[in-house]
């Protein structure tokens, strides 16, 4: 397949743009350079510099990046004195460059020849240092002048600016530095610190707030016009009739005849008194109210149009501004080239990178911490996925295999794929491994999927995914946390021989987040959307813990319960929206007293000063100013009794019990797993009694519960050796054996065993002996 | 600007600029340097963060950032029942805002007075010791 440079260009102008103006600085201060860091972080954008304009394959620029990047080097390790020369040296390789971008930007080709020539000059240069002592080499005057503008200007005042007034440009133009190339840079760019856009984005919220906040008040005020204008209409009406009835004088009441009006009878000429003046009045002063409060009307109707139309603006605002933090991802993609490069041939395998969707913009947050998890699948992928040369010519595949960095946006995610043709992941040793570990039944008939996604479980290794994560520093699960880290998600897909696909889902910004709001009491959580499934409803009458979700068995919990909340005065409920969760490696069911709705929102990290609260992953504030703290569905299903560990609210300082199960039944040990683990137990699990003692070496154990028969060691033998041990004589155990007998019960209550149970045993009452020997709350 | 140079500048205007802001809460003062303070708020509504040591009450929105709102009495162990604190004390420390409830505006003290030292609060170091670490 073509390896498309077409859209890398870009990234490379950006990218440069970059470390030109790092050099650009670095170079015209480098005699007030002391630190050598600094002088390493020069060399480093020469050294990305070369690097990425070869990549592009502008060689030119790329080789006498390359020069540069060995003077720096020389400098660095003070093989060579930073004077004026070798100042003037670098400035004419950075000039060169910075023309030849302009030309490339401007979709012209690169000068033929010129590397050569600029190599040259340097080479040149360098001769004629080497050859006299800085203190007595001549200095160009322009040089000289940059020096002096420096000196004159201070060292924060960017030479760009001092250039305008430079007098007697027309020297400069053989090797200084050239207005159109300052123009190519600085033209249509400014560089921002990220904290400045988020401060407006700050002010942004704040606005927004007091928008809302406003709204409601206008609706209120409407309400109270409202009011008053019902009324106004009541008091019309009665002043209607009052009018009519008193408007007009009555034959024979009027007391007071004017001498003026004498010759009219009562019929041929109107006389008011006091009473028809006031009615007259009150009409008058009615209609004004009417009139006035029709005005107020109308003045609300476009006053709440204004500030629908602020609100858009605000919210055009918002995501202008966001815009702002987005980068493509093609430049991320673009790092790995060369990782890639070197880690297949040190592997021995051929390997091809293809970028595909890399204009997708991305948060410039989410874009820092993809790099590390993408990594680490990209060399899986070379490591363990793509097959030696010989190996795939074997299996008629082409020799080079192919790692194909994807990327698509849609709606509010963007969607990273990490593909490589290689060997793919064997599910049957997944298979075998949970097996192993209990996790399921032989006769299990798991789908793909479910077994793929074990390989993101802590701690599960089988040899294939101990490939897929090993001696790299991380395993699948700190990929995962990783990604959970900026509200994202992952999946895997795999074919034997065809290759495996790692679906990266990340929001495209971190910050307008969509997500689910949910109720406790009178407080507000929100949950990410991208760890949501599907929201469902389920009946909680009675203590329920699991949940058949799709065919498959999930653990619920209640989110009263895991936030301390306690159960509404103990009244269970028995319908309520259950929230499912994609974990990644399974499901779980988060119960909530109530969803408020969903909504797209600004999701800001948690205050450093409760970010060790790993429950929640970072907090919005809502249309109307509430403060909302965002759930972590990983942290609440993995980390179990958070709120008994945390203990500070109620003064609760339990430590979660370790019960060791040992029985050679694998359904036996399965269900008490879960049986326990439900009721916040750590429970560990061996077949047999020596495997018991491993256990028990290396791990804290609170209470054991064991079978009697087992192979290799039984459980009369366990029982002996514990009771016997310094170290674990105290430790409480429970026999569960399917023995009956008088006889065997004596034997084991002899050897100090503290309660014998029967299988299969009530629930009952392994939580009354459980209850009684471990001084916790079931 | 020029205004405040100039009476620092001249001896006989000198204004002693205080040095340490004090508020009270449960019956105990509590003194914080200057620098520290970054601004005093109107508490009106705390938001609860549950699973918070008990130090915390919660936390308010404040410009798009969000303060923890740490009640003293309980670190200090003192009665906190005495009078309703309504006011913040947000400070910043390690380049977060966190707030201290007040029951009233705090007052100021100048470098000549003597602070005494159990009250005197070292930001950083009681955001060192206090933030709630990693697994809680």
């Amino acid at each position: 397949m073509p390896y498309d440079t077409s859209g890398l260009l870009e990234f490379f102008l950006q990218e440069a743009e970059e470390h030109i103006h790092n050099l650009e600085e670095g170079i015209s201060n480098l005699e007030q350079i002391v630190d050598a860091s600094n002088i390493e972080s020069l060399f480093r954008s020469a050294h990305t510099l070369k690097g990425a304009a070869a990549l592009v394959k502008l060689n030119a620029i790329s080789r006498i990046a390359h020069r540069m990047e060995d003077i720096l080097e020389e400098l660095k390790e003070g093989q060579r004195k930073a004077d004026n020369t070798i100042k003037k040296l670098l400035l004419h390789g950075l000039d060169a460059i910075k023309e030849q971008i302009r030309k490339v930007a401007s979709g012209e080709k690169e000068t033929p020849g010129v590397d050569e020539e600029v190599i040259g000059v340097i080479e040149e240069g360098l001769k004629k240092q080497t050859a006299e002592p800085p203190e007595t080499s001549e200095v160009e005057p322009e040089i000289k002048f940059v020096q002096e503008s420096v000196q004159q200007e201070g060292l924060e005042s960017p030479v760009t600016e001092t250039k305008p007034t430079l007098p007697a440009p027309e020297k400069r133009v053989s090797i200084g530095r050239r207005k159109e190339d300052i123009e190519l840079f600085t033209g249509n760019f400014v560089r921002i610190n990220i904290a400045k856009i988020e401060n407006i984005l700050n002010l942004i919220g704040e606005i927004t707030i007091k928008k809302n906040y406003l709204l409601q008040r206008i609706k209120k005020t409407i309400d109270i016009s409202d009011e008053v204008t019902g009324s106004g209409a009541r008091l019309l009406k009665e002043v209607s009739s009052f009018a009519d009835r008193y408007s007009y004088s009555l034959p024979g009441s009027v007391k007071y005849v004017d001498p003026l009006l004498a010759e009219f009878g009562e019929l041929e000429f109107d006389r008011y008194d006091d009473l028809n003046l006031f009615s007259r009045k009150l009409q008058e002063m009615t209609a004004d109210i009417t009139e006035a409060l029709k005005g107020l009307s109308e003045f609300f109707d476009t006053f709440s149009d204004d500030l629908k139309s602020i609100d858009n603006l605000i919210k055009l605002l918002r995501s202008e501004i966001s815009e702002m933090r987005m980068i493509e991802i093609g430049r991320l993609f673009q790092r790995f080239s060369r990782p890639i490069k070197e880690m297949a041939e040190q592997y021995g395998k051929e390997v091809e990178l293809l970028i595909s969707g890399g204009d997708t913009k991305i948060d410039k947050v989410i874009f820092e911490r993809l790099f590390d998890p993408l990594m680490h699948l990209v060399r899986n992928a070379i490591i363990h996925g793509i097959e030696k040369p010989e190996e795939r010519k074997q299996k008629g595949k082409k020799t080079s295999g192919v790692i194909m960095l994807n990327a698509r946006r849609e709606g509010p995610f963007v969607f990273i794929e990490v593909h490589d043709n290689g060997r793919g992941i064997t599910t049957y040793r997944i298979f075998e491994e949970a097996v192993k570990l209990g996790l399921m039944k032989p006769n299990y008939k798991p789908s793909k999927q479910e077994l793929l996604s074990l390989i993101f479980m802590p701690g599960f290794t089988t040899s294939t995914t101990a490939d897929m994560g090993s001696g790299r520093g991380m395993g699948l699960d700190a990929v995962r946390n990783l990604i959970a880290q900026i509200n994202g998600s992952i999946e895997v897909d795999s074919e034997v021989g065809m290759g495996t696909t790692f679906t990266i889902k990340v929001p495209s910004s971190l910050a307008i987040t969509n997500v689910i709001v949910v109720r406790i009491e009178n407080a507000e959580f929100v949950i990410p959307m991208n760890f949501v499934d599907e929201v469902t409803e389920i009946d909680m009458t009675g203590a329920v813990d699991r949940f058949v979700h799709r065919g498959s068995e999930i653990e619920i919990k209640r989110l009263s319960d895991v936030l301390g909340y306690g159960h509404n005065g103990g009244v269970r409920e028995s319908r309520r929206p259950l929230i499912i969760c994609n974990l990644t490696d399974r499901r779980a069911g988060l119960v909530v007293d109530e969803i408020a709705g969903q909504e797209e929102t600004i999701v800001k990290p948690l205050n450093k000063f409760l970010s060790g609260l790993a429950i929640y992953s970072g907090s919005t504030i809502s249309g109307d100013g509430k403060l909302r703290f965002v759930l972590n569905p990983l942290s609440i299903f993995k980390t179990e009794v958070k709120s008994a560990e945390s203990g500070f609210k109620e003064g609760k300082k339990e430590e979660r019990k370790s019960v060791l199960v040992v029985d050679d039944s694998l359904s036996v040990r399965k269900y008490l797993t879960l049986f326990l683990e439900a009721r916040k137990f750590k429970v560990l699990s061996a077949t047999n009694g020596a495997e018991a003692i491993n256990m028990l070496e290396e791990n804290d154990i609170d209470l054991v519960i064991t079978d009697l028969e087992m192979p290799v060691m039984h459980g009369y033998e366990l029982i002996h050796r514990l009771k016997t041990s310094q170290r674990w004589k105290d430790i409480p155990i429970i026999v569960l054996t399917s023995r009956s007998a008088e006889k065997h019960k004596l034997k084991a209550l002899q050897s100090g065993i503290k309660d014998y149970l029967v299988k299969p045993f009530e629930e009952r009452a392994m939580l009354e002996v459980l209850r009684k020997y471990l001084p916790v709350r079931i | 600007m020029d205004e405040i140079i100039k009476i620092e500048n001249s001896p006989e205007q000198e204004v002693e600029r205080p040095s340490y802001c004090f508020f009270r809460r449960g019956g105990r003062s509590y003194y914080l340097p200057l620098d520290n303070l970054r601004e005093v708020v109107e508490i009106k509504e705390v938001f609860p963060l549950p699973l918070a040591p008990d130090y915390i009450l919660g936390a308010i929105p404040l410009r798009g950032t969000v303060v923890p709102v740490i009640d003293l009495a309980k670190i200090y162990n003192t009665d906190a029942s005495v009078e309703e604190p309504h006011m913040l004390i947000v400070v910043e420390a390690m380049k977060e805002a966190i707030g201290f409830l007040s029951e009233g505006l705090p007052g100021f003290a100048g470098p000549q007075e003597t602070v005494p030292e159990e009250n005197l609060i070292d930001i950083n170091k009681f955001f060192e010791t206090y933030m709630i670490r990693e697994n809680i």
